[in-house]
C-alpha cells in the first residue's frame, strides 16, 4: 500500500489519457507547491469548474490561458514551461504532439524545471512524453473506505473510485493504482497493483 | 477638405477659406457639397490624432498663460489676466501668438475679452484678431450675430424667426419676456458674457511624458541595432519613471522608416512595472517581425497607461516569485490577448455557472476565500440534452455516443433560477441536479428540469 501514489518526474513533460486525466491532473497539482497554469482552447468544450477544484486544491493558484489555435497552445506551454515562473504546466490538447514539438516542451520543461501534464486524447499521445497515464473512473459500490459497521447503518461514502495506470513510462516500470477518494474527508487512498501489461482494453473514451 | 461620418453620411467637418467662399459650410452633408464644387478634394478626419495635436497645442500655449483649457470645436481658452503684461500688454501677446502660429503655418482665429463668452465670439464671429478693451466687450459684441453665444440650434433658429440676429437686440429685450420664452441657458449666456457671471474655466491638467526618442544619422534595419537603441530608450524612460515613482502598464514604440511608414508595435504589461529588462524582453518577439523596409531612422518610446508604483524594499522570495509570474502573464497576454490569460474569482451565486467570476489574470489577485459547499464537479460543459423522460432518473441513457447504465443515484439538489436576471439558459425554471455514478466508471452531473420535462448532462466529477 502506498498512500503517496505516483509520483511525475519534475523538469519532464507526462501525458495523461482518458476519462479521469482532469482529476489526475488536479491531484499531481495539489501535490505541487506554487502557481498553475492551465492551458486549453477557446472552443474547448470541457472547462474546469472551480467550485469542483476547491475540493482538491485552491483555485486561486491556477491561472488559465485560452488559446485560439494549437500551434499557440503549444507556445503558451513551451513559454510556461520555461519561465519556471509556475510549478506546473496542464493543457488539454486535442491534437497529437508531434516529435519535433515534443521534444521543445521537453527541453523547456528542463531549463524551467516545471512539471508539465499534458490531457491527450486516447491514442493520441507523443512519442516523446516521459510517461503516459490512463486514468479511468470506476464504478463502486459506494461503501469504499466505511466499516462494516457504518455500512449496517447506511453511511455512504460516496467515494470515487478511480485506476491509473502508467502505460508508458521512459524511466521505470509500468505500474497501476487504484484508489479512492472519500467525499467527506477528502482524504485519497491509492493501492499499487501489480505490473499489468500495457494497452489494456478500455472502450469508455 | 476634412469629412466625418456623422451617422450614415459623410459630413463636412472643416474646410478651407477657399471652400468656405464657395459658399460650403460645415455641417454639411458631403453629396451638397459636391453638388456645389464637383471638383472638391476631401479626406475623411482623423478625430483622435485631432484632439492629439490640439493638445500640444494647449501644452505649447502654456509659455502665455498657465491656465490654458481645451474646448470643443478646436478651441483653447487661455486666461490671460495678471500675465499679459509679460509679453507687453494683450496686443503684444496677441499678435506674438498669431505671428507664431501663422510662422508654424496655423490659422488661427483669436480674440480677447473679459469673459470667456465674448472672447470665444469675437474669435469665431470677429475679424480674427479682436480686442476687446475692458468695459468694452458688449459693445463689440453688438453687431455679432446671437449664434456667437453658444446657443443651441434650436434657440438660435426661432431667435432668428422673431427677427432678434444681433446680439445687441438681444441685450436690449426684456429678461423676464426671454426667460419665459427660451428657458434659462440664454440668460445664463447673456450673463456670462456681460460679466455678471462667473464661468468656471477648468485649466488642462499638465500630464508629464514619459517618452524617449532617437533619431539616427543612418537608416538601420538589423534586430540587434534596433535593439541596442530600445534598450538606450527604454534606460531613459524608465529612469524618468523611477524618479516619479510612476509604473507604465503599456508601452508603445514607433519606429519611423525612411519611406515615411511608421511601425507601431505596443505591448501590454501585467503590472505597473519600469522595470529595464523586463519589458524588453517582452519587446523582442515584437521587433523581429518588425518590417523595416528601407531602413528606420528614428524611433520613439513612450510610456502609456501610467499608474504611480511606489518604491518597495527589496525582498526575497515571494516578490520575486511573483514578479516572474507577471511576466509570464505579460508574455502570453501580448500574443493571445490579456482577456484570454484568466484567474476565476469567488462569487455569490447559487447557479453553478455564476458561482465564480472570471476575470483578466493581468488586473486581479488570487482570491483564496474559496468556500466548499456541495457536491460539484470537476468538469463543465454546456448542457447536453438526453433523449429521456420521466422525473425519475434515467436507468439507461445514451451520451455521446455512449451506452450508460445508472448504479447510483444522489439528489435531488433543487437550484432555482435568478429571476431578477434573464439568463437563456434558465428559461426552463428551476432545476433538480443529480449526481449519477454509471456502470461504466463515469461519474456525471444530470440535471431535469420539471417544468418543461427533459434531462441534461452537464459536467463530469472526479
Amino acid at each position: 500500500m502506498s498512500g503517496f501514489g505516483p509520483v511525475l518526474k519534475r523538469g519532464r513533460v507526462h501525458e495523461a489519457c482518458g476519462a479521469g486525466r482532469f482529476f489526475f491532473a488536479a491531484r499531481m497539482c495539489a501535490r505541487q507547491e506554487g502557481p498553475v497554469l492551465w492551458i486549453s482552447l477557446q472552443r474547448e468544450r470541457e472547462r474546469i469548474f472551480p467550485g469542483g477544484l476547491v475540493s482538491c486544491c485552491d483555485p486561486g493558484r491556477f491561472v488559465f490561458a485560452f488559446a485560439r489555435c494549437n500551434r499557440e497552445l503549444l507556445w503558451i506551454g513551451e513559454e510556461g514551461l520555461r519561465s519556471g515562473a509556475v510549478s506546473v504546466v496542464v493543457a488539454q490538447v486535442h491534437e497529437p504532439v508531434g516529435l519535433t514539438a515534443g521534444r521543445r516542451l521537453q527541453l523547456a520543461a528542463e531549463a524551467g524545471q516545471t512539471l508539465g501534464i499534458f490531457l491527450v486524447d486516447r491514442d493520441k499521445g507523443s512519442p516523446s512524453a516521459e510517461s503516459r497515464w490512463l486514468c479511468t473512473p470506476l464504478c463502486g459500490d459506494g461503501h469504499e473506505g466505511i466499516s462494516h459497521g457504518q455500512e449496517k447503518r447506511g453511511i455512504v461514502s460516496d467515494s470515487t473510485p478511480f485506476a491509473w495506470q502508467c502505460i508508458k513510462n521512459k524511466s521505470g516500470t509500468l505500474k497501476c493504482w487504484t484508489g479512492y477518494r472519500c467525499g467527506t474527508t477528502n482524504h485519497l487512498t491509492l493501492v499499487e497493483q501489480a505490473a499489468q501489461p500495457a494497452a489494456a482494453p478500455d472502450s469508455s473514451v | 477638405m476634412v469629412v466625418r461620418l456623422q451617422g450614415n453620411a459623410w459630413r463636412l467637418h472643416c474646410l478651407n477659406e477657399t471652400a468656405e467662399a464657395a459658399g460650403l459650410s460645415r455641417g454639411m452633408s458631403l453629396a451638397d457639397a459636391r453638388a456645389l464644387c464637383p471638383d472638391l478634394k476631401s479626406i475623411p478626419a482623423d478625430l483622435s490624432r485631432d484632439f492629439s495635436f490640439l493638445r500640444a497645442l494647449a501644452r505649447w500655449a502654456q509659455r502665455y498663460s498657465p491656465v490654458v483649457s481645451m474646448e470643443k470645436d478646436h478651441q483653447l481658452l487661455l486666461d490671460i489676466s495678471g500675465a499679459a503684461h509679460l509679453f507687453g500688454g494683450e496686443e503684444a501677446l496677441l499678435s506674438d501668438l498669431l505671428g507664431r502660429l501663422a510662422r508654424s503655418g496655423l490659422t488661427a482665429r483669436a480674440g480677447v475679452a473679459d469673459t470667456p463668452v465674448a472672447a470665444r465670439a469675437l474669435a469665431r464671429f470677429g475679424s480674427g484678431q479682436d480686442m476687446a478693451p475692458p468695459g468694452m466687450a458688449m459693445a463689440m459684441l453688438d453687431p455679432l450675430p446671437v449664434r456667437a453665444l453658444g446657443l443651441e440650434e434650436k434657440t438660435c433658429i426661432s431667435l432668428q424667426r422673431l427677427g432678434i440676429t444681433r446680439i445687441g437686440q438681444l441685450a436690449a429685450m426684456e429678461r423676464e419676456g426671454l426667460l419665459r420664452r427660451f428657458g434659462r441657458q440664454l440668460l445664463v449666456q447673456l450673463d456670462r458674457a456681460r460679466g455678471d457671471l462667473q464661468e468656471l474655466i477648468v485649466p488642462e491638467k499638465p500630464q508629464p511624458v514619459y517618452g524617449a526618442s532617437m533619431n539616427l544619422a543612418e537608416p538601420v534595419g538589423l534586430v540587434r541595432d534596433i535593439e541596442c537603441i530600445l534598450d538606450r530608450l527604454l534606460e531613459r524612460v524608465c529612469r524618468s519613471l523611477e524618479k516619479a515613482q510612476q509604473g507604465a502598464r503599456r508601452m508603445r514604440l514607433t519606429a519611423r522608416r525612411v519611406d515615411r511608414g511608421d511601425v507601431v508595435v505596443t505591448i501590454g504589461l501585467a503590472r505597473p512595472m519600469r522595470s529595464r529588462e523586463r519589458i524588453g524582453r517582452l519587446f523582442e518577439r515584437d521587433i523581429r517581425h518588425m518590417e523595416a523596409g528601407f531602413g528606420i531612422d528614428r524611433l520613439t518610446l513612450e510610456a502609456l497607461d501610467v499608474t504611480s508604483l511606489p518604491l518597495r524594499q527589496l525582498t526575497h522570495g515571494e516578490g520575486r516569485e511573483r514578479d516572474d509570474l507577471a511576466d509570464l502573464i505579460s508574455r502570453i497576454g501580448n500574443r493571445v490577448g490579456f482577456e484570454n490569460v484568466r484567474r476565476y474569482l469567488p462569487a455569490q451565486s447559487h447557479i453553478p455557472e455564476k458561482s465564480f467570476i472570471v476575470s483578466a489574470a493581468a488586473f486581479s489577485a488570487p482570491a483564496s476565500d474559496w468556500t466548499r459547499g456541495h457536491l460539484r464537479p470537476l468538469i463543465m460543459f454546456a448542457p447536453e440534452p438526453l433523449a429521456a423522460g420521466g422525473r425519475d432518473v434515467p436507468r439507461f441513457f445514451t451520451w455521446r455516443g455512449m451506452r450508460m447504465a445508472t448504479v447510483r443515484a444522489q439528489g435531488p439538489e433543487r437550484i432555482l433560477a435568478e429571476w431578477w436576471l434573464d439568463d437563456p439558459g434558465w428559461r426552463s425554471g428551476m432545476r433538480d441536479y443529480w449526481f449519477v455514478q454509471t456502470r461504466q466508471g463515469r461519474r456525471l452531473w444530470l440535471f431535469h428540469t420539471p417544468r418543461e420535462p427533459a434531462w441534461f448532462v452537464t459536467g463530469e466529477f472526479a
